[in-house]
Parts: C-alpha cells; structure tokens; sequence
C-alpha cells in the first residue's frame, strides 16, 4: 500500500506543520513526512514522543506510525444541538449541546439537571419580547445636553456611575 | 498485623505530583494492592532515603538512577530499573542559537557564552555540556540554576537559557529536544539548531535488591494501565506519558560518560 506523503517544504514544526501531520495522521495510520526545515530531525521525533507516535528514518524523511491511544475512544455527545435533552447527566459536565465529551471527566455536582425543572420552550420568545421593550438609551438619554456644573463635580459622578 | 503496603518516592518538582499520586494510589487501591508515598523536595535525599528503606521503590530522575547506581554498588546493593514511561526513551537535547545568528557549529561558539539549565539537569546541562567537551570547545557556562535538587523536572532553568538566547545575553542555549516548539509557542521562537547530543533515557521507577514482593503486583499494574482507561487517562496526561514500559539501562551510557567526565556526583557518593 502507498504510503501518505506528507511534503512540509520548510515549514517547521513551530510554525505550525504539526498541523498538516496530524491531518495526515487522521486519515493514515502510517504516513512518510519530508521537509527542509533544519530542526524537523530533532522536533519531530520529540513531538512523536510526546503524542505515542512512533517515528524513525525512512529515505529522505522519517516515517510516522499513528499512535494506537487515543483519548476519544468512548466520548460521547452532550445530547443534540437541536434540542435540549430531557435529562443532563453528570458526566456531560458544562458541554455545550452536541459538543463531543471526552470518557472520564470529573462528575460535577448539578442539581438542575432535568429539563423540567427549569427549561420553558417560550424562553427565547419572552427574551425577544423583554429586549424589544427595552428602553434605548441612545434615545432615552439627552447625550447632548449641555454640561453646566464644574468638571469636578462631572469626573466624581464619572467615578460612581462607573 | 505487618503493614504490607508499598511505599514510593517520588520529588515534589511540581504541584501536580500530590493529585498525580493521590490518583495512582486509588488506582491500585482498587486492584488490590495497598500503596502509599512519600514526597521529597530533592533526589539526592530521596536516594539515601531509598537506600535506607524508607521507601520501597523510587520514581527517579536519570540522575538520580546513576546516584542510586553507584551508591548500591559501593555498598555492596544491587540496583534496577523496573519500569519507565514511552517518553522516557530515546530523547535528545539541542543547542540552539538565534536565528540570525552566524553560529553554525558547536566551534563556532568557543569562548561563547552558552546557557543551560539547572546545575543537575541532565538533559539542559550535563549532555549537552559533554558535547562541548567531547568535541574540545570550551565555553563560558552561563547556568540557569531554578530548582536545583530537582534535575531539571521544573524546565525553568530551560526556559531562562531561551529567555536569556533570545535577549542576546548568552550566544547558544541547551534544552530537551521538545522545548524548542514548546518555547515558540509560549512566544520563545526565533531559534535554530545547530546540534544534537546523541540519544539518552530518561526518569524510572528504581529498586534496590530486597524490595518487598509487592513490587512485581505494582509493576504489572503500571505496565497493564491503558491510555484508553478513563479512570487513568488523566493521570497518564498529568505524568507525560501513554503507556508504562518496562526498565531499561541500555540509554544512560551517555550521561554516565558525562558524570565521570565531569565528576558531577562523585563527590556526593564518595560521602555516603
């Protein structure tokens, strides 16, 4: 089987190429990596390191094997981006809707967690409706109104309104 | 009833060590095997302490396994490395100059001034430093002494050599090979390399002859932990590591070369 080939030109490992390797490694589970970067012989190997990839010299550029850990074996969706699900567990955490929740995270203690407790369907329609009658300050407010006290008197009610 | 629990040892060079230990103890409290540890601000006392009995095994610095070494060996102790992490094997460290910088060599910095870390850190002081000496070019040592006791676990004397490299203070700079795109992107970039020391290992769990039997239950529970383990994947990510290894003494033929080179610890061992 061909091999992917990733071509870094000079792109170095501190300006960004992990990038490419990692895309690469998310289709690959063996890729070959080039590049004239001076330091890809020393970065790229403490990189592989660091993530379990495995690395060695191949040709003229090194050849990566993908690590067989990977920390999302197991995570799960909080629910549905769609609609909010009928009970939140505790493994969700503060994820947002949909978002994808790594197995293992800390269980934090959230008593509202059901969406009978507190979820209304017409919250997003009183919030309109609160906001549409909302009082404008650019128009509430006489901004151009003169300034008749003395500029001491305007920087301390600066001060407390602020 | 005799106390069977499993004492460890391990330096205190970071917060993190107490959750970090505090989740591998309830780990194999629930595979059965009854551990404990204990913390120490330096290796050098974690080692006599090892070699006392105060503890069962040590969580050593590469450092600290030659300490432990030679200090078996004089008293007549063997010693053994049972276990080390992926991310102990195989690492390099690099000297790095500035980018603009006309240096191309490990010649071209002689009479330089050249940072490195900690005093006893092997991978941004004792190894590189044998390079320059291996290859006859003698530098000014300009040494970044954070931490000393701890063998560069904390990096900050690393940092501080780029800091330093990068303010123009010093004309080259040591550290472990993977700082130098960790430090770029701390905003520390702007470096090249111009050398790389030859391969070393680094940390292990060290035993001397006589540990208890509970030493191969804790061995094979280290090497059986998973990165796919939910329960143990965070504290995995908090020590550096993807999986435990088995020991090896095969990668610290150069730091031992260094050690001698420079009589970094034969001082400390000629007093024990």
């Amino acid at each position: 089987m061909t091999r992917t080939t990733v071509d870094l030109e000079d792109l170095g490992l501190d300006e960004g190429a992990h990038l490419l390797i990692k895309r690469a490694l998310a289709s690959s589970s063996e890729i070959l990596v080039r590049g004239r970067s001076p330091a890809l012989g020393s970065d790229l190997p403490a990189w592989c390191r660091a993530l379990g990839h495995r690395c060695s010299p191949s040709g003229e550029g090194f050849s990566i094997e993908r690590s067989p850990h990977d920390r999302w074996r197991g995570a799960e969706r909080a629910g549905s981006f769609d609609e909010p699900a009928d009970t939140a567990p505790a493994r969700w955490g503060l994820a947002a809707r949909g978002a994808l929740v790594e197995a293992g995270a800390p269980e934090l203690d959230l008593p509202l967690a059901s969406k009978s407790d507190f979820w209304a369907d017409e919250a997003a329609r009183l919030y309109a409706q609160a906001a549409a009658s909302q009082w404008d300050p650019a128009i509430a407010i006489p901004w151009k109104a003169p300034i008749t006290h003395p500029e001491e008197v305007e920087d301390a009610i600066v001060q407390v309104m602020t | 009833m005799a106390d069977d629990t499993l004492i460890l040892g391990a330096v205190a060079y970071d917060a993190k060590v107490v959750p970090i230990w505090d989740g591998f103890q309830a780990w194999f409290a629930k595979r059965g095997l009854p551990f404990d540890y204990v913390l120490f601000t330096n290796y050098e006392r974690q080692v006599e302490a090892h070699l006392r009995g105060d503890v069962h095994v040590a969580w050593n610095s590469p450092l600290a396994w030659i300490q432990a070494q030679q200090l078996a060996r004089k008293h007549g102790r063997d010693a053994q490395a049972i276990a080390m992490r992926d991310t102990d094997r195989d690492l390099t460290s690099v000297v790095l100059v500035r980018e603009d910088s006309k240096v191309s060599s490990l010649a071209d910095l002689r009479g330089k001034r050249v940072g490195v870390g900690a005093a006893d850190s092997p991978q941004a002081t004792i190894i590189p430093l044998l390079s320059f000496a291996e290859a006859g070019v003698e530098v000014e040592v300009v040494r970044h002494d954070v931490l000393v006791g701890k063998h560069g676990d904390h990096i900050g004397g690393e940092r501080d050599a780029v800091k330093a490299l990068l303010a123009g203070t010093v004309d080259a700079a040591c550290v472990i090979d993977g700082n130098r795109v960790a430090f770029a992107r701390e905003g520390l970039g702007g470096t090249r390399v111009i050398h790389v020391t030859p391969k070393y290992d680094h940390c292990n769990m060290t035993v001397f002859d006589g540990a208890p039997p509970s030493i191969a239950r804790f061995r094979e529970l280290l090497l059986s932990m998973s990165y796919d383990d939910p329960e143990v994947r965070p504290l995995l990510d908090m020590e550096g590591l993807k999986v435990w290894q088995p020991g090896r003494t095969s990668g610290y033929a150069v730091l031992e070369r260094a050690c001698e080179r420079f009589g970094t610890i034969r001082d400390w061992v000629a007093a024990r």
